[in-house]
């Protein structure tokens, strides 16, 4: 009613603008901003070597030199199996192949080019779970956080997971079957922990969606079954990945895990890579989603105690798309602080998943925060 | 006057919006600031160009995976851009005994003793050394080499001298 209101007198064109183009404004603003921020990638006289970039570089190199992946890593002297999942690498490869440009190009190209997509995948998936409003939020926050551009600003594999993250957890919570298993794929290649993060999410919210159907009396959705085939979808791919690299699946035995590289994460140095703006929005988010999570789920549940008719659909989207987003920020707060349960590694390096979901809550509360100064806006032009 | 009234109504109505939205701003900016002052150190390409310039020479004059003694950055820089393989640099995660060999190259380079830097230099399989004009981080603390044992040539030969050395090991 509103939007009708507010566009009366106006054109086709016009109401279409009003309507539903409208977004694409400060969505755009939320783009620049991000090829601002990412711009620095472009400061110095060769792209970023900080973060071993250049075993990235030198695996592209092998494969458009020799036409295959280097089945020998490069690595600390070389003489070790190449167990780096391959996606990132034969992407930037193929680039190189089919264009002849130069690696340093590429992979700062790249870099802005990842920097366009990130607040777009944001806005996607903001908005599908909680609106128009939350999801262009979402898409500004993305500029916030110290550590979300430290990793996306370097040609790493981890900015590709970070980038194409929301987009699959976007074909995820759509139910898209056959696009959303090939992300789960295409992710577990991209990147190890990326691919952790969105295993763990995507079987924390199966199996939470499973549990939340049951106790409303509902069969259990198609959306949940399918995050639950992701999870294992990516599981299986990663397991093959590793054993047709070392013949072995036990990846526990990586120095990583022996060593236990990785900090603990404490609120100070929480806070100095994250900002203030998201962590707080973030919180506030969350709360918000709790409450309609709870609350839908309480309605659907009274419904279906009553025998009354089950066409709750709306709520239910509105339960569900809450449930994901907190178990979503659960999973990361759990990465984040693995040391807790005995695993202690890469603990500082989940931080940048946990802000994923963080920004998408953020985005949700900023949009209430909006809603209320909306009615305080109408209260106000009544009084007057 | 109906249509001032009309206007500030208006103006009242979306002030609370523009005033929340100034805020919001006003502490998003002190957050992407910080953000960038935070990623800009991580632009920082630490190998120098007279080292990129040094591949032509390790082009010419080494096989490739030829292995280089080399800090972090000096290794990765040859693999990336010469497929040639430094005793360190790449994922060390994939790497058994890998502290062992870091405090192995941090000897290397911080040693004043020549023998000593060519034994370890030897059981690493390395052929050359890779010692450019800037600090140096195998793995510990940032450091200057200690050139000087390179220049015995009982040992080691200089090969390659433009603000980068490159020694092969006798």
């Amino acid at each position: 009613m509103a939007h009708a209101g507010k566009t009366k007198g106006l054109g086709g064109a016009g109401r279409q603008w009003a309507g539903t183009l409208w977004p694409l404004l400060p969505l755009a603003a939320a783009v620049i901003l991000s090829l601002y921020t990412h711009s620095i990638v472009l400061s110095e006289f060769v792209a970023p070597t900080f973060g071993n970039t250049g075993i990235h570089v030198a695996a592209e190199r092998h494969f458009v030199e020799k036409g295959t992946y280097p089945l020998e890593d490069y690595s600390y002297g070389g003489g070790i199996p190449n167990i780096y999942v391959p996606v990132y690498r034969a992407a930037v490869a193929e680039v190189a192949w089919l264009t002849a440009w130069d690696f340093d190009f590429i992979n700062r190209a790249i870099v802005m080019l990842f920097a366009a997509i990130l607040p777009l995948g944001f806005f996607a998936l903001g908005r599908r779970l909680f609106g128009t409003t939350a999801g262009l939020f979402a898409a500004f926050f993305t500029a916030l956080p110290a550590e979300l551009l430290i990793y996306t600003v370097r040609p790493l594999p981890q900015a590709m997971g970070l980038v194409l993250l929301p987009l699959a957890f976007l074909l995820v919570f759509r139910a898209k079957p056959f696009p959303a298993l090939l992300f789960s794929f295409a992710i577990t290649l991209v990147h190890q922990e990326a691919a952790l993060f969105f295993a763990g999410g995507a079987f924390a919210y199966g199996a939470a969606g499973a549990a939340l159907n049951f106790a409303c009396r509902e069969k259990i959705d198609k959306r949940f079954i399918l995050s639950l085939a992701c999870w294992l979808a990516a599981v299986v791919t990663y397991l093959a990945w590793h054993f047709s690299m070392t013949g072995t699946i036990a990846f526990w035995e990586l120095a990583q895990f022996k060593h236990h590289e990785g900090n603990i994460m404490e609120f100070g140095a929480l806070m100095e890579k994250t900002g203030w703006v998201a962590p707080v929005l973030g919180v506030l988010g969350a709360i918000i989603a709790a409450a309609i999570l709870f609350a839908k789920a309480a309605k659907t549940r009274q419904d279906a105690v009553e025998g009354s008719a089950a066409g709750n659909a709306a709520g239910n989207a509105a339960r569900d798309a809450a449930l994901f987003g907190l178990v979503l920020f659960a999973a990361g707060i759990v990465l984040v602080k693995n040391d807790l349960v005995g695993l202690r590694v890469f603990m500082d390096r989940f931080l940048v998943y946990l802000q994923q979901p963080m920004l998408l809550l953020a985005g949700l509360g900023a949009a209430k925060l909006v809603d209320c100064a909306r009615d305080i806006g109408n209260v106000l032009k009544q009084r007057k | 006057m109906a249509a001032t009234a009309a206007a500030a109504r208006a103006a009242l109505e979306i002030l609370p919006v523009l005033m929340l939205l100034a805020a919001l701003a006003f502490f998003s900016y002190s957050d992407v600031s910080k953000a960038m002052d935070a990623a800009r150190p991580w632009m920082n390409p630490v190998i120098t160009p007279k080292e990129v310039a040094a591949l032509d020479w390790v082009r010419q004059n080494t096989a490739e995976r030829e292995l280089f003694v080399t800090d972090i950055f000096g290794g990765e820089l040859l693999m990336g851009r010469a497929l040639r393989e430094g005793t360190e640099g790449g994922d060390w995660a994939i790497v058994p005994n890998v502290v062992d060999r870091m405090a192995d190259i941090d000897k290397i380079y911080d040693s004043k003793n020549s023998s000593e830097a060519w034994a370890l230099a030897k059981k690493y399989g390395a052929k050359w050394v890779w010692v450019p004009d800037r600090q140096l981080f195998a793995g510990f603390s940032w450091k200057s080499a200690q050139e000087q044992k390179f220049h015995d040539e009982n040992f080691f030969e200089l090969a390659y001298d433009d603000q980068v050395q490159v020694f092969k090991v006798k």
